[in-house]
Order: structure tokens, then sequence, then C-alpha cells
């Protein structure tokens, strides 16, 4: 199949304009063509006059195009006149003379678009919710919802292992009143692991029009509860509100390895096996072990082993025998540390995927216009909490760090990272790339050279201590990249 | 046979109607996935059953899904929609007669589009009765996800929340397939501590998290997400395999993103004459998506070229093979290791096939094939099945974690959308209040009870900060989130304060008409 020109895909509305303006300009056989003599139009050759006119055609102005339209890819070509009689040049010179001498005019933004080639387009296959490259531009009226409630309460969530989110339910009226009793003026919130008790794990000056707040956290997989007050004059604690507990997840896979297994056969539904367990377990011990328990004490009801309808005998619970050879070859394959995972759900598939493709740019004139959420206009608050309830905010702010390793040597030579040796490239240089998160690294580079005689040192020492003011979220970055430990070379 | 493979297709579309509008923009998510994804699947499931292969899949359809597939209101427009599809296809046709690649294209969705229409019709519009079908024959195993896939860890501190979420979710179930069912899809695989107990009274077996919701888990899982484990309440949760979700989704490799696909963007909605194409467009006033798209992603910087079937499905049929071999690697690898025969559980939304991915389909359908005739070292299977045959497993408590972006919670709640948590967690309490108070009310009373849960469930969907933090639509999120909490606000005050509003009632009982029996008492 023959690629079309690349003027009628890429530049498709320049193109329908050309031919469309040469289709207009062909006369209908059965239209009368009354010549207008012109005021002042100057002699000129008739041929050169045709032409002079036809160019002023080609530009597009009020009368060549008079619709907002895009072309199709193909245009039959049997619409193009093939011949043009002598008394077009005529009617084309008055026309075009009469074009001319018009008034300049403003042409609509909207009929030029299109005449350069169009920025590139989203690209690439769909994404969750797409209702096209852009945003849609929709109004919609209703309701507000209220600012607070005024029930005093704090509430916290856990939102990943190291932030928190906490809000409270205050009026302005209540928290203007609050701020005034604080000496500092506004609110604080304190962070506890554990119950609220003894001395706070992170206190935080809240700003005085904020209702909530994300806080950054040390431990994840513990337990935390929050207490919202303020220090009065005398630089005693109020209390304004306390919250529940809720518990980091965790970042990391569990030290504790001994392993307990249970059998709970499918066809039986849990409300036979609660009711097993129930007549025989009287304390709320859950059902997995229970199970097992009465199992063990060989309860008449529970079968040894599951059959199933598909196979005779399931296997027989799980060897006794775990050789450590056998943990170690599976732990390659399924170790998996925190800065190799990969969170690859609706959203951050269509990033990421939408990253590698093309870019999306919006036309100027083009009918969606790029909604972004309202700035809010916050001039006191511009860290952490938001100004108002209602604010709708789309700041946000993703920051991450990577860690590039290189040198070079003779070719021939020995180098170690971290007492691992490396290869080097066929010219003597290296490099490696090493994701940083948080923490201290040392990675000793050692080169000797091939015959052992020289050698020379260098000790590397890195260390990264974030501290966030605000929600700050981690921009995704390459899973197969380590930490810079002398394991990861 | 040394392992399994187990895909888990997960389709879920918030709740979207408007029967207060002629047409409807956002209810072009249901037309455009029902005519891309869940009609061509039916036809790959229709195949599978005609050539008696051997094939399992897991389905997840959500209740707020089978709310709008069952829908008389979205079913006739949707079968209208249907009819416009073929319609253009027919114009573009005529339109692209001098132009033979083009109008290839044309003729092939005129035939596709005809072909949707007949598979439809032949269900007579019913798609989750034409899912059951295939559930009951054994071929397909369906799960559910909590009612209006809201975000579970998120509601940790009030649990009759996720009691609700889960139950509504079982009994909309039942109403649905005649059964209880046996898994469930945690939305976004959000989990946290206290989840499974809800999942063991709803008599749920299964669910679905994240890789390093098992790699996390305490004590450390001996198989890693190779086999699942017991939570200590006895539901069984299986991990995400690594490396296969890579295979698809990676920026490196993935291959939805290969420049052979149908590309998702330039569709004739944004190209071709405004006139000519607005009866066709989603919205009556903007350019939109219409669903005929011509060109092929092409990758680099250049001008998108005219997309070529042919080439689509060799690659589509060469991916199929690259998934199947990397997988019967990955079992030749490990299988020696474990005790019993490894199961891959790769989970995906199912819009990916058909709608994100155009050729999505066709790859799982080659996928099956190839994998059932050609080896027998990789056997698909569904969860509940492993379950069946290995009924012992380790007892571990899986870690708190989602598949979102960073692997926990932050997509959901972050300054784009934390604005909607302390409505939604005042709401919540009120709920349990009116559950507590009334425990005998009048027939209006009970009316109101009950579209106060219905507000609630929908208010809580976890699509609204979601596309607020994507950016897709977030003006209509927003309006939803607020038409939700403040038709449920009004409902608390007609309760507790005044007397219930009974037109008005009926008018929003017309409007948001899903989970007609829901339990308020669930709330309790």
């Amino acid at each position: 199949m023959r690629k079309k020109p690349t003027s009628a895909t890429e530049n498709p509305k320049a193109a329908h304009q050309v031919r469309k303006t040469d289709a207009e300009a062909s006369p209908r056989p059965t239209k009368t063509v009354t010549t207008e003599k012109p005021a002042k139009s100057p002699r000129k050759p008739l041929l050169a006059a045709a032409v002079a006119a036809a160019k002023k055609f080609l530009k597009p102005g009020p009368a060549a195009t008079s619709k907002k339209t895009s072309a199709p890819p193909a245009k039959p070509v049997a619409e193009i006149p093939k011949n043009k009689k002598p008394e077009t040049a005529t009617k084309l010179e008055t026309e075009a003379a009469k074009v001319a001498r018009r008034k300049k005019s403003e042409v609509p933004a909207i009929l030029l678009e299109g005449d350069e080639p169009a920025a590139p387009f989203a690209s690439g296959p769909g994404e969750k919710f797409s209702l096209g490259a852009t945003p849609p531009a929709q109004k919609f009226s209703g309701g507000e919802l209220p600012e607070a409630y005024g029930t005093k309460k704090l509430f916290l969530t856990a939102r990943d292992p190291h932030w928190l989110y906490a809000h409270w339910d205050l009026t302005r009226e209540q928290q203007v009143k609050l701020n005034a009793e604080s000496t500092d003026g506004h609110l604080i919130l304190r962070f506890f692991t554990g119950k609220i008790e003894g001395h706070p794990a992170h206190e935080i000056h809240v700003h005085p029009e904020s209702r909530h707040w994300f806080a950054h956290v040390d431990c994840a997989g513990s337990s935390y509860a929050a207490e919202l007050g303020y220090y009065s004059a005398l630089g005693k604690w109020t209390r304004v509100a306390s919250s529940s507990s809720t518990v980091t997840p965790p970042d990391a896979a569990a030290s504790e390895s001994d392993t307990e297994f249970a059998t709970i056969p499918f066809e039986f539904p849990f409300a036979r096996l609660m009711q097993i367990i129930e007549d025989a377990v009287r304390d709320n011990t859950p059902l997995a072990q229970a199970i097992e328990e009465l199992r063990r004490h060989g309860h008449p009801d529970l079968p040894r082993f599951a059959h199933s309808i598909h196979s005779p005998v399931t296997v027989p619970g799980p060897t006794r025998q775990w050789t450590p050879q056998q943990e170690q070859a599976l732990a390659k394959i399924i170790n998996i540390d925190e800065t190799r995972r990969v969170w690859m759900g609706s959203l951050e598939i269509t990033e990421l995927i939408r990253r590698r493709l093309a870019h999306e740019v919006t036309s100027p004139v083009n009918a969606f216009s790029a909604s972004s959420p309202g700035l809010a206009s916050s001039p006191t608050s511009p860290f952490g909490g938001g100004a108002s309830a209602s604010a709708e905010k789309g700041f946000w702010f993703n920051v991450n760090a990577e860690l590039i390793i290189y040198g070079a040597t003779e070719p021939n030579a020995k180098v170690t990272l971290g007492g691992h040796e490396i290869k080097l490239r066929s010219d003597g240089t290296f490099s490696f790339r090493f994701a940083l998160p948080d923490g201290k690294y040392d990675l000793p580079a050692v080169a000797v050279s091939a015959d052992g005689t020289d050698g020379r040192a260098a000790e590397l020492k890195f260390s990264r201590e974030t501290q966030y003011l605000g929600d700050v979220g981690a921009t995704p970055q390459d899973p197969a990249l380590q930490p810079p430990l002398a394991d990861n070379l | 046979m040394q392992g399994y493979l187990s895909l888990v297709l997960h389709a879920h579309l918030p709740f979207v109607r408007h029967p207060e509008h002629e047409k409807f923009l956002e209810e072009s998510w249901l037309f455009e996935a029902i005519t891309e994804t869940y009609l061509p699947l039916l036809h790959v499931l229709e195949g599978w059953r005609r050539d008696q292969l051997d094939a399992r899949l897991t389905l997840s359809l959500s209740p707020t899904l089978c709310a709008m597939l069952l829908d008389p209101l979205l079913r006739e427009r949707y079968a209208r929609h249907l009819d416009g599809l073929i319609e253009l296809a027919g114009k573009e046709i005529h339109r692209t007669h001098w132009d033979r690649a083009f109008r290839d294209q044309a003729g092939l969705y005129h035939q596709r589009f005809h072909q949707a229409r007949e598979i439809w019709r032949r269900h007579n519009g019913n798609l989750v009765a034409a899912f059951r079908q295939h559930q009951d024959e054994g071929r397909i195993e369906i799960i559910t996800t909590a009612a209006t896939h809201a975000l579970l860890p998120l509601m940790s501190g009030h649990p009759p929340s996720i009691r609700a979420q889960i139950l509504t979710a079982r009994d909309h179930y039942r109403s649905c397939f005649g059964r209880d069912p046996l898994g469930i899809w945690l939305p976004e695989c959000a989990y946290a501590t206290g989840v499974e107990k809800f999942l063991q009274e709803a008599g749920i077996r299964w669910f679905i998290l994240d890789t390093h919701g098992i790699l996390h888990a305490r004590p450390r899982p001996r198989y890693g997400t190779f086999a699942p484990i017991f939570t200590p309440a006895g539901v069984a949760a299986f991990g995400r395999d690594f490396d296969s979700s890579r295979q698809v989704w990676s920026k490196h490799e993935g291959y939805p993103g290969d420049p052979r696909y149908r590309d998702f963007y330039r569709d004739i909605g944004f190209d071709l004459d405004f006139d000519y194409v607005k009866p066709h467009l989603p919205s009556p006033d903007n350019r939109g998506f219409t669903g005929m798209k011509y060109y092929r992603i092409t990758g680099g910087k250049g001008p998108k070229e005219i997309y070529q079937r042919d080439a689509a499905l060799h690659a589509a049929s060469g991916h199929a093979r690259h998934f199947l071999n990397e997988r019967v690697a990955q079992v030749q690898q490990v299988a020696p290791l474990l005790d019993r025969p490894p199961i891959i559980v790769a989970p995906y939304d199912a819009e990916l096939f058909g709608h994100w991915w155009y050729e999505g389909p066709e790859f799982l359908d080659f996928l099956a094939r190839q994998l059932c005739n050609e080896q027998k070292i990789v056997a698909l299977t569904t969860p509940g099945e492993y379950l069946h045959r290995h009924a012992t497993n380790q007892v571990a408590t899986p870690g708190a974690s989602s598949w979102g972006e960073e692997g926990y919670w932050r997509v959901w709640l972050n300054e784009t959308n934390e604005w909607i948590y302390p409505h939604l967690q005042i709401a919540q309490e009120r709920m349990t209040a009116l559950a507590n108070i009334f425990t005998e009310p009048t027939a209006l009373q009970a009316r109101a009870l009950k579209q106060a849960a219905r507000e609630l469930l929908l208010a809580q969907a976890s699509d609204w900060p979601f596309i607020l933090r994507a950016g897709t639509s977030p003006d209509y999120a927003r309006r939803r989130v607020k038409d939700h909490l403040l038709r449920f606000i009004a409902l608390h005050d007609q309760l507790t304060l005044t007397q219930v509003d009974e037109p008005w009632l009926h008018e929003i009982e017309a409007r948001d008409n899903l989970f007609p029996d829901v339990n308020w008492n669930y709330w309790k």
C-alpha cells in the first residue's frame, strides 16, 4: 500500500483548504457570470492577473474558509477541476480585486488552526477514564458542602509506611477561638507511637487556617495516635482532641521466618467451620489456628486431608525438611526490596507509558481547555495543611534521587567496588546507577594493575537524609535500580 | 503439569447514570467498555466453548458495573449507541471510497460493530447473564469487589463502613449470579489488617494482594507469591506475580505500547469535520472519542502511520508466545523448589484488554490457545480451584498495601483529594447513628434510610479521588462527591430534625437507583 503523501496526513487542514478553494474557483456551468466592472482595476495581462488572483485565494480569508473544519485524510481527486476557462480568469480578477479592496478584517483564530503542523498529540494505548488527550471542559452547577461540622473530632489515618494524615473538624469560629488561646497563635499536632502518653514522637505546628496535615513519621509497621492541642500562656499543654490509633504499613519483609501451616478444606463453608470451632474452643483464637489445634487433638469433624473433586488426595502437608539451599534458591527469585518494588496499578501504568511515548500539547483554540484544578489562595500556608476545607488544590511535588558511580582505569586492571569485582568496558571505563533511598552508604573502590604491582583506592561515602515539609511524593524510578550496597553489584 | 497460571481480569466502572440528560459524556465510559472489552471478551469465551478449550479465567465484575449492565435505561442507550456506530462506519466506508487503506479500516470497524451487535442481541442485552452462563459451565470464576469500589484501608477507622461495602457486594452478587461469591477483588488490591474479618463473615475464601502485600507478611511467607497464605481468619491471600505484571506494563518492554498496535487517541472524533462527526460524539457540544481510530502508535516523533490489522494481530500473537515462554521458564525454575505446584497470579484491569489496548482480547485468545495446545508445563487455573486442590497453606498476616502508585494509598489521599475524607468520616458516623436509632422505621423512613445508604456508598467510591488525582475528568468527579454527600446530609437532617420530603426522595430514588435492597443495618 502506498503511503499517502505527507501533506494529506500531516497538514490535512492546509491541504483541504488548497483543494477547497480550487473547487470553489471553478464556476458552475449554470451560474450566470456577471462581470462587474471594478471601479479602479489596474490594467494587467490576463494570465498574470489570473495567477495573482489565484495566489490570493490560496491564503486563508473570510471568503476562502467559511467553515471550521478538519480535512478527512482522503479527498476524492475527481472534485478538483482540470480546466479553467478564460471567463474564470476575469471572474478571478474581479473577485481578487474585490477581496484586495475589502477592509483588512480580523481573522478568527479558529480559522488559522491547523495551518501549522499540529503539535504532537497524546499517543499510545489508552488510560483509565480518558475522554480525550486533555480533560473535557465541563460546567456543573450545584451546592457546596459545609465548611465543617464542628464536632471537634480528630481523625488519624496512616497513608504510607511513613506518612500519616490527620484532620480535625473545627468550624472557623472554633478554630479562631482556640488559636487565640494558644501562645503560638495556632494549634499543634503531637504524634505518639502506641498510646497517647509520655513524650510525643513528633510535634508539629500547623498553620492557623489548617484543618488537615500530612505528617512524615519514622516508623513503618507501627501504631500511632495523635493529639491536637496548644500551649497556653503559662506553657501548659491543653488538649483539644485526641484520635484513635492507626497503624502504618510495613515497608520491608518480616524478619521472623518461623512458619506455621493450616489445612482449611475449601468445600467447608466458613459458617460450618466456625460452628465446629465454637463448640470446642472458648477464647478468641483465630480460625486458622483453631482448626489446627482441633485437628491435632483429632477432632472427628475435621477431615485430616481435604478431598477435592479434581484430585483424589492433596499433598499431605508441607515437607518438614526445608533445606537452607531451597530457601536460598527461592529467596533469590522472590526477593524484592523496597526500591525494586514495582507498583503497576491503573494510574502509573498510564503515566509511565505516557512518559515513554509522545508529549501532550493542547492547541490554544482547542475545545478542551486543560482544566487545571484551581489553585487555592492560601498566602499564609504554603506547606502541609490547606487553608480552607473546601480548597480545591491541585498542587503536588515529587522528588527522588539516584546515584551514579563511574570511573576509568587501564582496561586490563582489576577493579573492586565494595569488595566485589566489577567488569570494565573494553576501554577501561565503568559506570553504575543506583537508587538512593534515605540511609548511609559506604562503597570503597579499589583498582589494581594487571600485574598486581600497583594499585589505588577511594572510599566513597554517601548519605541521604530527607526531611519533608508538606506532602511530598517520590518520583517513580526505574524499578531495577538498587541502593548502593556491595551486594547489589 | 508443573505449575499454574491464573489470569484475573477486574472489570469495574463507577455508577454513572444520568436520566436527566439526553446524552451524557461520562456514560461513554460504559459504552466504550462494552463495545471494546466486554463484548469481545464474550466472543473469546464463546470461541473457547465452541473449540472445547480447557482454559480458565477469573473475572471480577463490580457491583456498580453489574448494576449498570442490568439497568434498562443504560441498555437502551447502549443499543442506540451501537446502532449509531454501525451507521458511522457505513458513512466512513462511503467517505473513504477512494482511499483503499482507510476504506479497509472502515470496513473492519463496520464488521466488528456488527459482530458486537450480534452478540449483544443474542443475549438480549443482558451481559451479566451471559457471563453467568460461562461461570455455570465452569469456564470462568466470577468474583465480586466492594459495593462501590471504596478504598477499604481508608475506612479502617470506621469498621461498619467496611462491613457494609462487603456485605452489600455479597448480596448484590447473589442476586446477579445465584450463588455466593467465593473470591473478592479488593479495590486497588488495597488491604489493611481488619478487612479479612468481614470477608470471613461474608463467606469469602480468597482475595488478591500486590506483590509486597505477601512479601511483607508476618511471618515471612516461605513461597513468596508462588503460593497463597491463609490469614489467621482463614481467608486466603494470593500475591500478584512480579514478572508477569512487568511484561505487560513495563515502560521498557510492555506489550501495549508496541508501535504496531492501534493508537488510542487518534480518533476521527478529533480529526474529521465537526458537523460530520457531531451525531456520533459522546458529548453533544465537544469533540470526543467516537470509537473509530485509524492510526497505529507508530512511535518516535514523526507522523502517525495507518493501522495495519494483520501486523497488529501478528504482534499480539508474538507477544502471547513471549508471555507464555516466560511463564514456562518461570514455572520450571520455581517448581522444583516448592513442595507443591506454584501458582502465578496475573491480575489486570479488564478494560486494558480491548479498550486501552485494542488487540488485548486477541492477545488473551492467542495466549490461552497456545498454552492449552502447545505445551504441558503450565496449566490455567483459578485461585478458587487452586485452594480446592491445595488446602494446606502457610498462615501469615499480610502487609497493608495496594497496587497503586508507590504501593500504598497515596493516590487516593493527597492534596488533590484529601478534602473528601472529613466529610466521609462524619457521614459514616452519622449513618451508624441512624442505623442505631431507627430500629423500627415507618415505610417512608425505611425508604429514606435506604437512600441515605445508597448516597453514602456512592460518595465512598474510590474512583472519584482517583480521577481528581489523575485529572481525567476532575470537575465531574468533584460534582459527584458533593452531590452524593449533600443528598446524604439532607436525608440525615430530614430523618433526625425535620421530616422526609417524599417528592424529592422519589426523584433521587429514580436517579441513584442501584442496590434496590440495600440493608442499612450493616452500618450498625
